[in-house]
């Protein structure tokens, strides 16, 4: 067995990075599809507000703060949805109170815990408790079932919500169900990528997928392949490089988007050149 | 008796204080092609979406079918084209992807489309034209096809009545002639057709409505000033500028 395999904790770690990989990418992609990329990112921010309240409570990490950010997600989607004037006014103010209220909750919390405060913001491999292992590959497992089990209807309704909303389908529920499913993601993803890093693990893999593909299936299946490979590969550098893993992470699946676009771009050139050479004679 | 497709009645819809349509009274009977016509801000596209329930009435009564628009659950048996420039949004997507969420109004969300829902959508793309196109990436599709891809996507599920919000916005002049066979030609199958234009160019309709600052102000057959003085010309690229956006 490798030596980065040998530890309990790296095992874990690596599970709920192949959870985290899997997931992130499947409900990205709905969020890019409607223009929504930084929802996560504001989902993050209110699931931080959860993860002190569980600590000045002595509460289970997790669930505290799926409920807080399911209840954030849902408040964001019905600000975006019903604001009429300044919606993201409204957003950012949630944003802020998220993390404002997160740290103030955090430092009053009991001695110890403002060093966890930056596990939970970027992440850190060795905090991926036993007990905890089984919630976040569940939680992963409901994520991709309705990512894709819903995959046809939740695709219409990020296209073209009115067509959608003619067509029958449950418009409101299904936007909050996505809300909700983004929420999940993040609690399930901050012990491993962090919560302030999250957002980049749901949308950049669905970017760097998108400079290749023509199909949304295609899409789809390409940017939970890279989430994935970005997880696991970061969670391993970390290990080896003694960092945070989030910005490992982000850092790698960043790194795969600019070598793709560069080298589209070089090819592109060398066919354009080419062209102009078979012109040219 | 025959019910009508769509029917308003005393049709009030404000916009914050605004008031956009004011006691709008229309029937759309089933079968022919209807073509609601007026400047900008007369209040046709908010009449249509009302009509589909998509924005509130303030007063007055909607149906669809015979059945009042807040209690129809038949939303098979109605195809929209929404006004919009582009079929595209931020992730890739095929012809066929976007033309297949047209078979969704009334399917079982636990069953898959599968085969008969592919040629469903081979059928839609056949009646607009694309049939070639099903595998292209929507954004490889000039704006007039990315029009013809949602007026398929509208088709795919085999409506009754076929709601069309400006879907001439993007099809470029040497398509208009295309776009008006086949709404005909979706005429000629039994279907009732309403659409929202600027002008009535090279649509044979049965009838127009033409509204203005909220109100219908005609209703019958098309006028002859609602077809352009150079209709029949249109073939020659002297059309007067702006006249087709």
């Amino acid at each position: 067995m490798p030596e980065v395999l040998a530890p309990a904790f790296m095992q874990r770690a690596l599970l709920a990075a192949l959870a985290v990989g899997l997931a992130a990418p499947a409900i990205g992609i709905y969020l890019v599809q409607r223009r929504l990329a930084l929802l996560g990112d504001g989902i993050g921010h209110t699931a931080l507000l959860g993860v002190a309240l569980a600590a000045l409570l002595g509460t289970a990490s997790i669930p505290t703060a799926a409920v807080v950010a399911v209840i954030g997600a849902v408040i964001i989607e019905v600000v975006r949805t019903q604001g009429r004037t300044s919606g993201d006014v409204a957003l950012a103010l949630l944003f802020y109170g998220g993390i404002a209220g997160g740290v103030l909750l955090f430092s009053l919390a009991p001695a110890g815990s403002a060093t966890r405060l930056t596990s939970y913001l970027f992440g850190q491999i060795t905090t991926v408790a036993p007990h905890e292992l089984g919630a976040i590959l569940a939680l992963a497992a409901v994520i991709l079932v309705l990512t894709i089990g819903l995959a046809p209807r939740l695709f219409a309704v990020c296209h073209d919500e009115e067509f959608a909303r003619v067509s029958g389908l449950p418009v409101t529920a299904l936007n909050i169900g996505i809300a909700a499913l983004a929420a999940l993601t993040v609690t399930i993803s901050m012990r491993v990528v962090g919560v302030l890093m999250v957002s980049a693990l749901m949308v950049v893999p669905v970017a760097t997928a998108q400079l290749i593909t023509r199909s949304f299936r295609a899409t789809f299946a390409l940017a939970i392949s890279l989430g994935t490979v970005a997880a696991l590969s970061g969670v391993v550098v970390s290990y080896y490089a003694d960092v945070p893993s989030g910005p490992s992470i982000v850092v790698l699946a960043i790194g795969g988007f600019a070598v793709t676009a560069t080298g589209l771009a070089l090819t592109g050139v060398v066919r354009r050149r080419s062209v102009r050479n078979e012109v040219m004679a | 008796m025959t019910v009508d497709a769509a029917a308003v009645r005393g049709l009030t819809v404000t916009y914050g204080r605004r008031r956009v349509l004011h006691a709008v009274d229309a029937r759309f009977p089933a079968g022919g092609v209807s073509v609601l016509l007026g400047p900008n801000g007369s209040g046709k596209s908010t009449l249509v979406k009302a009509m589909l329930g998509l924005v509130p009435a303030a007063a007055g009564e909607v149906s669809l079918f015979g059945t009042p628009v807040s209690r129809f659950r038949d939303w098979h048996r109605i195809g929209y084209v929404p006004q919009r420039s582009t079929a595209t949004t931020g992730v890739p997507a095929t012809v066929a992807e976007v033309v297949r969420s047209g078979l969704l109004a009334g399917a079982p969300w636990w069953r898959p489309l599968g085969r008969s829902g592919g040629a469903a959508v081979t059928a839609a793309l056949a009646e607009v034209g694309l049939a070639d196109r099903a595998a292209d990436s929507v954004a490889a599709l000039s704006g007039g096809q990315q029009q013809r891809v949602l007026i398929a996507r509208a088709l795919a599920g085999r409506p009754d009545l076929l709601v069309m919000d400006e879907p001439m916005a993007g099809v470029d002049f040497n398509h208009q002639e295309d776009f008006a066979a086949t709404v005909a030609a979706v005429a000629a199958a039994g279907r009732t057709v309403v659409l929202v234009a600027h002008e009535l160019g090279a649509l044979r309709a049965d009838r127009a409505l033409v509204m203005c600052a909220g109100e219908v102000m005609h209703d019958g057959p098309p006028l002859p000033d609602h077809v352009p003085s150079w209709h029949g010309h249109h073939h020659v690229s002297s059309a007067p500028p702006g006249a087709w956006p």
